[in-house]
């Protein structure tokens, strides 16, 4: 049996993170603010030309306050950008960007959102083929991030050439 | 019969039945670049991906959080280890002892102890395949090979794990667990040539249709040149070549997965063969022939409320022709685990599992020969683990046994309890005790094998011949641990152990006969295996990794063991314990990982490995150096050098004839990625 299965049954939940967020986690806060600019995402995914922005995050929080830090006083395409921590499931599918945590259930939030225009973000390695969109990964000390083009598509979120270019690889 | 004569033989005759033979996340306050978010959020989206975030170790979360002593080797650390198997990456990890023979035998590979050519103790998973033959009970590595850019991780951990992974852990675990065929898409291609490893290619090719559905294949060769012998005896060459594939497919809460690989090798071997008409004893340099393929495959469900059930099965069939017999196996196996939460505060693993591993023995010679010749060995087996959480993020008790009934000794019951503190969020100390054991193998229970004594006055044969009256070794292990973070860049990882075992296999009291061979009729004066040895092993390591800088990883171990076993009878009498004690009392390991501007990689390692005195291998100091360097355009250079510290030395003796030693090498090789 996979120690994955082992380490999960004789493993307490992870400790409290620390008060700061990991460089790791405001790199990853960067990247989340450039996909926000870089993503189009259809007119309807806002109640109002001045609804806000919002970023969601789900998951036992590693961001500290690197997400809030980021986006502050930033807004896009005239939304103002708002961090939301673990919406209730009823909500997920009004967030603009949906970040989901390694250790949530992905299935389930993916289901949640399906057909929304909901840029998903995640950081296991089964996000992109259950159909996330965007997925951080770490190579050689350094946070990279895959695409799945067809889950972008499949959402009516349009994905800038440069996000694309940048992306460490893009699944068609 | 003389003592050192006979000694001789029956060494000879033994070894030949062988035959066969976390990181760290730096706090962004030790950031030494920038002042973070607001440094980070300006900067082009092209660069961010240039940013050091993390130690390239990086271990999965869950390390930290298991109560038990665990090491794990990244892709990465596979990678900047210069190594070219997984045996040879394995002298990395902390309380595991790794030995060469020659080029081509089967690594020494042990952990806490009782490490041999055909170490009996340590259990390896591949992808969750055992990768081990109720044969000898062992693990034949240079069978066990795939190709090392797709492995995601190593994960070994040291001491009884025989709650959860059945029987033959009684040492340790080492899980290999590949990569995903979601993060192999593309192609990659590797080409390296040197003075031992003559060459090694390998080419992978990986895509997928964005909707779930993933693969790989790839193929390898591998083509590695003699060691250095002072007598001359090139016999140690390796050619092989394996091909292998994995789909995943992923659909809402379910997951299939199914790989495989299949292998053709050639072996260099040096075998002693006695023969009856005339009475001749000789040696005999001449390669084993190997080959199989496996298939497995997985299905998971992801399962409301965290839970979730897996059902694997594979069927892996080997081929072995020696010149002392051969063997074709094919072991089929089917096993199901259900991870769940039953109760708040208890998370709960259980499972089941069946194996069936028919063998068919080839004789090639009457010196050599398994009775019976076609047999078949069954397994059931059951587990179930609780964690109960005692005080929420403090302290967790688990508490688990398996049962296992197999067709040598019976019903097997491994019990584990083990309990896990959490003072505070930078430090967990945990301690546990566990009942494992190993199983007799084929080669303890069938095996006769014979071998020329002497032929005037009167004819001798000895003889070591299989019991079936043995029992399996038992061990009973207490360990404790502690792991912290000390400084933010600064991790330390301790753990002690105390293992009592009994019932190990020895040569026993022997019996003389006459008996007649192809004729000849003479005096067989027979040795049986017995579980005759009771023994203890102690000892502790200590294991640090040092960030000091974004571009600079220190890590170091240091392992300590003393084997406690009864004295070694003189020379006139075979027995199995100059093996069991030439495990090494202390071994070092120094690591520096160098990441420097523009793709330049500098990976220094230092290792020192104390004698074996037993066998009379002095201690040896030794450095191997890695440098690769990023061309861009996906191309990639890398340098290495192994055991660059002197021209050759000696790690295990392997009779007959003096030991073969493992030479300085330096290989190139040339990798293209797209």
């Amino acid at each position: 049996m996979v120690l994955a299965t082992v380490a999960a049954c004789i493993t307490v939940a992870p400790v409290a993170s620390a008060a700061d967020a990991t460089r790791e986690y405001q790199v990853k806060a960067a990247y989340v603010f450039n996909f926000a600019n870089f993503a189009e995402l259809p007119a309807a995914a806002f109640a109002a030309a001045s609804a806000p922005f919002e970023i969601c995050a789900v998951g036992k929080s590693k961001w500290g306050t690197a997400l809030d830090e980021t986006v502050r006083n930033e807004q896009v395409g005239g939304h103002p950008m708002r961090v939301v921590y673990d919406p209730p499931a009823a909500r997920v599918r009004s967030c603009h960007i949906l970040i989901v945590g390694a250790d949530v259930d992905e299935v389930g939030l993916l289901e949640a959102v399906k057909g929304a225009p909901v840029l998903t973000v995640g950081e296991s390695a089964d996000f992109l083929p259950r159909g996330g969109i965007l997925r951080f990964v770490l190579e050689q000390g350094r946070v990279r991030f895959d695409v799945n083009a067809k889950a972008a598509a499949a959402a009516g979120i349009s994905l800038n050439a440069r996000l694309l270019q940048v992306a460490r690889e893009v699944q068609q | 019969m003389t003592g050192d004569r006979m000694l001789h033989m029956m060494r000879a005759v033994t070894l030949r039945v062988v035959l066969v033979a976390v990181s760290v996340s730096l706090p962004a306050s030790l950031a030494a670049q920038g002042s973070g978010v607001a440094t980070y959020k300006s900067m082009p989206l092209e660069d961010l991906g240039n940013i050091i975030v993390t130690s390239v170790s990086k271990e999965p979360a869950e390390i930290s959080q298991t109560p038990a002593a665990i090491y794990v080797l990244t892709h990465d650390d596979l990678a900047r280890s210069g190594a070219t198997s997984v045996a040879d990456a394995l002298r990395l990890v902390p309380g595991v002892e790794v030995a060469r023979i020659d080029t081509s035998r089967n690594w020494v590979v042990g952990i806490r102890g009782f490490g041999d050519q055909f170490s009996k103790s340590v259990l390896v998973l591949i992808d969750g395949r055992t990768a081990y033959t109720p044969l000898w009970a062992g693990v034949h590595w240079p069978i066990q090979d795939t190709l090392l850019e797709d492995v995601e991780r190593i994960e070994v951990i040291r001491g009884p794990g025989g709650t959860i992974w059945g029987a033959n852990a009684e040492n340790g675990v080492i899980n290999i667990i590949t990569r995903k065929a979601s993060d192999t898409h593309g192609i990659y291609a590797s080409a390296a040539t040197g003075t031992v490893e003559h060459a090694i290619a390998g080419v992978r090719v990986g895509g997928g249709n964005g909707r779930g559905l993933d693969y790989r294949a790839y193929i390898k060769g591998i083509n590695r040149a003699p060691q250095f012998h002072t007598d001359g005896r090139e016999f140690d060459t390796w050619a092989s070549g394996q091909a292998g594939m994995r789909i995943d497919w992923t659909r809402g809460r379910d997951q299939l997965t199914v790989q495989g690989d299949a292998y053709k090798s050639k072996l260099g071997e040096s075998v002693e063969v006695s023969t009856y008409a005339p009475p001749a004893r000789f040696l005999v340099d001449d390669p084993v022939d190997l080959s199989g393929a496996n298939v497995v495959a997985k299905w998971h469900r992801t399962l409301p409320n965290r839970a979730d059930v897996t059902v694997r099965s594979y069927v892996d069939h080997t081929y072995r022709l020696g010149t002392d017999f051969g063997e074709r196996r094919t072991t089929i196996d089917v096993d199901a685990v259900h991870h769940w939460f039953p109760a708040p505060r208890h998370e709960m693993v259980w499972g089941a599992g069946a194996r069936t591993s028919p063998s068919k023995i080839i004789q090639t010679y009457s010196f050599s020969n398994f009775d019976p010749h076609e047999e078949t060995l069954n397994i059931f087996s059951a587990f179930a683990q609780d964690a109960a959480t005692l005080v929420e993020k403090r302290l967790v008790a688990t508490v688990g046994v398996k049962l296992e009934h197999n067709s040598y000794t019976g019903a097997e019951v491994q019990p584990s309890a083990r309990v896990m503190w959490t003072p505070s969020d930078n430090a967990t100390v945990w301690g546990g005790v566990t009942r494992a054991v190993r199983v007799p193998s084929r080669v303890d229970e069938d095996i006769t094998v014979e071998s020329l004594f002497q032929v005037t006055p009167s004819v001798i044969y000895g003889a070591i011949v299989g019991n079936r009256e043995l029992e399996s070794e038992r061990v009973l292990g207490t360990e404790v641990g502690y792991r912290a973070l000390l400084r933010p860049a600064l991790y330390l990882d301790v753990a002690a152990f105390h293992n009592d075992y009994d019932n190990i296999v020895d040569l026993g009291k022997p019996e003389s006969r006459t008996q007649t061979t192809d004729g000849l009729t003479y005096l067989a004066v027979r040795f049986p295996w017995t579980n005759s040895i009771s023994g203890t092993t102690r000892g502790f390591e200590v294991a640090p990794k040092w960030q000091p800088a974004d571009r600079l990883e220190l890590r170091g171990s240091y392992s300590f063991i003393d084997l406690q076993l009864p004295p070694t009878p003189p020379p006139s009498t075979p027995s199995t314990l100059p093996t069991l004690k030439a495990t090494p009392s202390h071994q070092v390991v120094g690591q520096a990982m160098i990441t420097l501007p523009h793709g330049l990689q500098v990976d220094p390692v230092y290792r020192y490995v104390s004698s074996r005195a037993s066998q009379n291998i002095p201690p040896y100091h030794t450095a191997d150096v890695r440098v690769a360097f990023d061309m861009g355009k996906g191309l990639a250079l890398a340098v290495s050098g192994q055991n660059l510290l002197q021209a050759h030395h000696a790690e295990w003796l392997r009779a007959p004839g003096p030991a073969v030693e493992i030479k300085r090498s330096v290989y190139v090789r040339l990798i293209w990625k797209r």
